[in-house]
């Protein structure tokens, strides 16, 4: 069988499946518009919950220790503007033909080591390339601040639009509490020209100390039930801790307990437990593995486990005890020796209504 | 009509266009090491003609016909020659079928082009999402409080403040509650911390973000490896009269360049400063307008689903031994995500796991595993584990099956046709 196919027969086949096909391919095409709806509020991202604080502890920054007092001969032309949002104190310096300067003293968590970055940062900022730790180093000047050796470094700006080119002279000095920025900026003629006011306002800065910490810590186990083991002294807790304590060191050997409470079971037992066993040097286990390794603590609480590991010395005894929709997890970690000696009192704190 | 009719259905035109369609993906291809991927692929295959060439580094003012073009008058070609030649007769049944599949999958092509979407879901550990966004594309979100857990939301898409801005038009819409005039928009940008320390220019804008962000604009990257981030500088108005100028950047819309901006100044300047990174790059911007408040994000352009994912587990492995100082994330072994369906239309309540060549098929839309940050690493550095999905809309996502199908069973029939009555003729001889 043939079928004989005229030209305008197929011309009429082409303009039928154009039809049919035309709206899908338009429907396709989003039009950009505005459009408007109700939607559920965005829920926060949950708050980074590791099990695990005693890192995050050691790597955090100590607590906001009182600043110490500062106090300057202040170099002729210059007008205190009182402190600013994070600096403690800023002058106004009035040049020639009304340009200006200013001068800004900030303290900022302690950056001592990543002077680079820090020069980079400013560098960055003046649209300056950045510069390589070396090359950042050669920057930097020592300078007299206070009686302590600080480190100076400049950067000049480009005019950008109706910004005119800047040049800014910075010394930092790195102490305990934090890292002190003293900042001149502003008009490049004016900062030329108070350039050595400003060397000899740092040299005339006088540093009183704050009066030691003697208060205690405070017990952030305070709003617990819970019965704390006789002997135990209770410490800060560190990032993601609830509660720490420091057990009796016995000789030269330490421990320390922590909680930590979560809205989950973070990775389950087996996560858990893994992460325990590397922090004294332990590999990774498999589920039939972590079984035989897990104790059950509470006959009424089928969730509730103990583990109990050590390595080279070190031992780490932990407890997940879930209550009430909540996640507890306790951890005695330290020196073997101080350690085993405190395991009875750690499993009757565990089991202790919190 | 009919010189039309014999151009149509020759055999030369189609050798022609195979050949343009090979000198096609040859160009298009090569262009993608200058232009990028994305940019290559809708200039070259998702356009009419390409005018323009770029070859190894040079530009090269030659035309050529696009994919669509091309694709189109090989569909016409196809059919039209069919059309002409057809001649039913089982002994041709396998050469109707292979017409038939090639030209499934041809159409299946061009329905994929303009119907597919592709959006990712990056969620945490216990996190529930309804959206997906883009992975390119931003919008303009207006939100303000509606009750209880509920907002009401106004959107701009990206292309409109892109036209606004480059047109200077004053963007105004009954369901907007400011009218919004787009001084800039920068396609990519960088951002700085005012840190007070060493908060020199003054800032763009005195309201909101820009108070303790600079933004400056950069080039556009076209590398797979990075993206644009966009900014404005937008200049609001409500009837009661004008509300200044506000940036609004995906800097701060974007939760996936929040974490990376929060996470590098805390490598680089400690995690106190990095935490007053966040708080005032998150820190919402508000402004009263027709008694309500409102706050203005930029940030990736989002799809809504009538159902919540939640992920329950991100699983990482990592083939043991390979965690070293070297390499400490080690050596990826698997990916997988354990996630909660909860569909309040259907009722429906339940787990499935999403892994590599697994995907979830569900509504529509398939979720693939695209990335994970759930290593052991992430958990030690006290980083909450999350995994993000690739969302793929793709209502012709079985005519590539199908198609080849066809094509292989009309082949395989025609071989066989051929085969038996060659047999037979020998067996008759």
């Amino acid at each position: 069988m043939t079928a004989e196919v005229s030209p305008a027969r197929c011309a009429n086949f082409f303009r039928r499946a154009g039809v049919l096909l035309l709206p899908l391919l338009l429907a396709g095409c989003d039009e950009p518009k505005i459009t408007s709806y109700r939607a559920p509020k965005d829920a926060p991202a949950p708050v980074a919950a590791s099990a695990d604080g005693a890192r995050d502890a050691e790597a955090m920054p100590a607590p906001p220790r009182a600043r110490p007092q500062l106090s300057w001969t202040l170099p002729a032309g210059w007008k205190e503007a009182g402190p600013g949002r994070m600096s403690i104190a800023s002058f106004t310096i009035t040049g020639e033909g009304g340009k200006q300067a200013q001068v800004t003293i900030t303290p900022l968590p302690p950056l001592g080591g990543r002077e680079a970055a820090v020069v980079n940062m400013w560098r960055e900022q003046a649209g300056q390339p950045e510069l390589s730790e070396e090359e950042a180093a050669k920057q930097l000047q020592p300078v007299e601040v206070g009686g302590e050796t600080g480190k100076l470094f400049e950067v000049s700006t480009k005019g950008e639009g109706t910004n005119a080119p800047m040049r800014i002279v910075t010394a930092m000095v790195h102490r305990a509490d934090a890292s002190w920025f003293y900042k001149l900026s502003g008009d490049v003629a004016v900062v030329e020209a108070q350039r050595p006011a400003f060397v000899e306002f740092l040299k005339s800065i006088r540093i009183k100390e704050a009066p030691a910490e003697t208060a205690e810590a405070p017990a952030a186990s305070s709003s617990f039930k819970w019965k704390v083991p006789d002997g135990w002294q209770s410490v800060t807790p560190g990032q993601m801790q609830d509660a720490k304590f420091s057990v009796p060191a016995n000789g030269a050997a330490k421990a320390d307990v922590t909680v930590s409470i979560f809205p989950s079971d973070t990775g389950g037992t087996l996560g858990n437990v893994t992460r325990w066993r590397r922090q004294i040097g332990l590999g990774e286990i498999s589920e039939a593995d972590l079984a035989k390794l897990v104790t059950p603590l509470d006959p009424a609480n089928s969730g509730a486990m103990l583990v109990d590991m050590t390595n080279g010395g070190k031992q780490l005894i932990g407890a997940i005890v879930p209550r009430g929709g909540r996640w507890f997890f306790y951890k005695l970690l330290g020196d073997e020796a101080a350690v085993a000696p405190q395991k009875e009192m750690f499993v009757a704190f565990v089991k202790s209504e919190p | 009509m009919n010189r039309l009719w014999k151009i149509f259905t020759s055999l030369r035109l189609t050798v022609v266009l195979l050949g343009l369609g090979i000198v096609l993906v040859w160009v298009g291809t090569v262009a993608q090491a200058d232009e990028g991927l994305y940019q290559a692929q809708s200039r070259y295959f998702k356009h009419w003609y390409v005018w323009g060439l770029t070859l190894f580094g040079h530009k090269v003012p030659l035309p050529l016909p696009g994919g669509y073009t091309i694709g189109v008058l090989l569909l016409v070609n196809l059919v039209s020659a069919h059309i002409k030649r057809f001649q039913w007769s089982a002994k041709k049944f396998g050469i109707h079928l292979t017409h038939a599949g090639v030209i499934l999958l041809l159409v299946g092509q061009l329905f994929t082009d303009v119907f597919s979407r592709e959006t990712q879901l990056r969620f945490f550990e216990g996190q529930s999402k309804t959206w997906s966004e883009s992975a390119t594309d931003y919008e303009l979100a207006f939100t303000t409080d509606a009750g209880g857990d509920a907002e009401e939301v106004v959107v701009i898409p990206q292309k409109l403040l892109m036209q606004a801005a480059e047109k200077g038009v004053e963007l105004k819409d009954a369901k907007l509650p400011v009218g919004v005039r787009v001084k800039s928009w920068w396609k990519n940008s960088r951002s700085a911390f005012r840190a007070p320390m060493q908060a020199n220019q003054p800032p763009l804008t005195t309201n909101g973000l820009a108070r303790h962000f600079d933004f400056r604009q950069t080039g556009e990257t076209k590398s797979m490896d990075s993206k644009n981030i966009p900014t404005a500088l937008l200049e609001l108005a409500s009837p009661a009269g004008p509300l200044g100028t506000w940036i609004a950047s995906g800097w701060a819309g974007d939760e996936v360049m929040v974490d990376w901006t929060v996470e590098g100044y805390e490598e680089e300047m400690g995690p106190q400063l990095a935490k007053a990174v966040r708080a005032r790059l998150t820190e919402p911007q508000g402004f009263e307008a027709g008694g309500k408040r409102w706050a203005l994000t930029l940030r990736p352009a989002r799809t809504y689903n009538p159902y919540s994912l939640t992920l329950l587990k991100p699983t990482h492995s990592v083939y043991v031994g390979t965690v070293t100082s070297a390499t400490p994330e080690g050596i990826p072994k698997d990916f997988r995500s354990r996630v909660r369906i909860e569909n309040p239309q259907t009722r429906e309540n339940r787990e499935v796991e999403i892994y590599m060549n697994s995907p979830l098929r569900y509504a529509g839309l398939t979720f693939f595993q695209l990335q994970m940050d759930a290593s052991e690493r992430t958990r030690q550095r006290g980083r909450t584990p999350s995994s993000t999905l690739q969302v793929v809309r793709n209502p012709a996502w079985l005519t590539p099956y199908a198609g080849c199908g066809i094509v292989g069973a009309g082949l395989v029939i025609q071989f066989m046709i051929h085969l038996v009555g060659f047999v037979s003729r020998r067996k008759t001889k």
